[in-house]
């Protein structure tokens, strides 16, 4: 090896021009580095983004059509909150998200699956209020206890292409921990108790684990009742809250969602809603009134309970966004079914044009 | 030395005007998708006003393909008008939907007067500042449930900025 003294002065030129080569290399490496690194993340971000714009387009297509259903292939985990505000995201695109204040989506607060299941009804009151999204997929299992007439309807009324089943209330308590990622009971009122029997799952799995009671006033789906969520713990299953709903629509998004803050978000976002459009049906019916037949005005505005009435009983019952209780939903439905029935005499019985 | 400065200078010279080039036809091409965007969106907006509880026609209880119930077109304008004065609610829901827009349908058979109230309706005007879709036209059924009258029409959408 030769020593620095017998390099001489040029010895040290060429050991430092060495070093700058060197040291210009780490840098256009680092450099190359850097924006590879960038744009990987970037792509991250745009395939996120994409993906987003997509189940956007897929929603909103949703939106105008009426009682559909599809199955999509979305590899990607989809989170919603549904608060104050309301929004979907990618996971990874928080900062792209796409926001639904106006729109009913029912939908656990994660999706994580290959296969995204995308179901609309439209929800009445009597007359058309709005389109309801149900998201779900494959990797939830929704378990339907029972054999009572509303089990067998919500049952009937949930998509094509999930995970589904329907078991007998004394099988419950072996029922087996088919290990996806979430498993939904769902009960009716009078087999709340074979909820306790549970013992196949493993207490720490209970953010896997969730319950959902029906109880409906005249075992039908298509009255009003309780939806009570529940969540699996350590002593079994905790009751989280109990909210009311009117017909199968929103019962469907209860069980569907399994989360009372979702279902809860999406409650008064039906109400403040439908509030808005008995407004409009009200101003419909003074247009009516001074423009329809005069044998006809008084199924409209009348000495007697008129159209305008019952639209009013709606409006206010509608408009106590902040009382969600079971007495309030209770004045709702019935009217919401006496405007129903009116409408049908007018519309069968007369003449006269119907309000909806 | 003065050589390698000056070609130096040229290249980086060179490449300038490359990046000048580059970003003012990826601005091209944004807006161009933009645009693309955008009216899709109306396509899409005038789709969902055709299927919208506002608008809609029913009759016992079934709901027609791109009908607009002509008793609610005689009320709907004002409505939105109103409401967007005095509910807060009211004013966000219409204005998320519709954005900076104007919305009119306009009946062109039997009548086609084009008389505000009769067979010309506005249903939203919220303008902005400059138009950034062409104007979308939509043909829809009309009809009257208190005349029993049935029409034709044309539903125009126009996106601002």
């Amino acid at each position: 090896m030769l020593s620095t003294e017998r390099l001489g002065r040029r010895g040290f030129a060429v050991q430092f021009n060495w070093l700058f080569v060197l040291i210009g290399g780490a840098i256009i490496l680092g450099f190359f580095i850097s924006l590879i690194t960038n744009q990987a993340s970037e792509d991250e971000e745009r395939t996120a983004q994409k993906s987003t714009q997509e189940l956007g387009t897929l929603l909103r297509v949703s939106l105008a059509s009426r009682d559909t259903q599809k199955t999509v292939f979305f590899n990607k985990k989809i989170i919603f909150y549904c608060r104050n505000i309301s929004e979907y995201y990618v996971e990874g695109a928080r900062d792209l998200s796409e926001r639904y204040d106006y729109n009913v989506i029912f939908s656990p607060d994660e999706l994580d699956g290959e296969d995204l299941v995308i179901q609309t009804l439209n929800f009445k009151a009597p007359f058309r209020v709005m389109p309801f999204i149900y998201l779900t997929n494959k990797d939830i299992e929704y378990v339907f206890v029972g054999g009572s007439a509303l089990i067998k309807q919500l049952y009937s009324a949930m998509p094509d292409n999930i995970t589904i089943k329907l078991i007998s209330p004394v099988t419950l308590a072996s029922y087996p921990d088919n290990n996806y990622d979430h498993t939904v009971f769902v009960l009716d009122i009078q087999n709340k108790t074979f909820l306790k029997s549970l013992y196949n799952f493993d207490k720490s799995s209970w953010e896997r684990v969730s319950a959902v009671v029906i109880n409906a006033t005249g075992g039908t789906a298509y009255a009003y009742g309780n939806i009570s969520f529940y969540k699996y713990g350590s002593s079994g299953f905790v009751l989280n809250k109990s909210l009311p709903f009117i017909g199968l629509e929103l019962a469907l998004g209860g069980i569907i969602s399994h989360n009372n803050i979702i279902y809860e978000c999406n409650l008064k976002k039906v109400l403040q809603r439908l509030e808005l459009l008995t407004r409009l049906y009200l101003k419909r019916t003074d247009y009516y009134y001074s423009h329809a037949p005069d044998e006809c005005k008084h199924y409209y505005i009348g000495s007697d309970v008129g159209v305008k009435d019952y639209l009013e009983g709606i409006h206010d019952y509608a408009t106590i966004t902040n009382k969600l209780s079971l007495n309030n939903f209770r004045n709702l439905f019935f009217a919401i079914n006496n405007l129903g029935s009116l409408n049908k005499d007018i519309e069968t019985k007369t003449e006269c044009p119907s309000i909806y | 030395m003065t050589e390698t400065i000056f070609v130096v200078f040229i290249i980086l010279i060179i490449i300038l005007i490359g990046f000048v080039f580059y970003s003012n036809f990826q601005e091209a091409s944004i807006r161009e998708h933009k645009k693309i965007l955008r009216d899709r969106q109306v396509v899409e907006l005038a789709h969902r006003l055709s299927a919208w509880p506002e608008l809609e026609c029913s009759v016992g209880e079934t709901t027609e393909f791109v009908c607009l119930d002509i008793t609610k077109l005689m009320v709907l304008g004002e409505f939105i008008n109103k409401s967007r004065q005095k509910h807060a609610y009211a004013f966000k829901y219409y204005f998320d939907l519709l954005r900076n827009s104007r919305i009119t349908v306009t009946e062109i058979y039997p009548s086609h007067t084009q008389t505000l109230g009769e067979d010309y309706w506005i249903l939203y005007d919220n303008p902005g500042v400059t138009p950034v879709t062409d104007i979308i036209r939509v043909p829809v059924n009309l009809y009257n449930p208190l005349t029993e009258i049935r029409a034709f029409g044309i539903m125009e959408i126009l996106m601002y900025e």
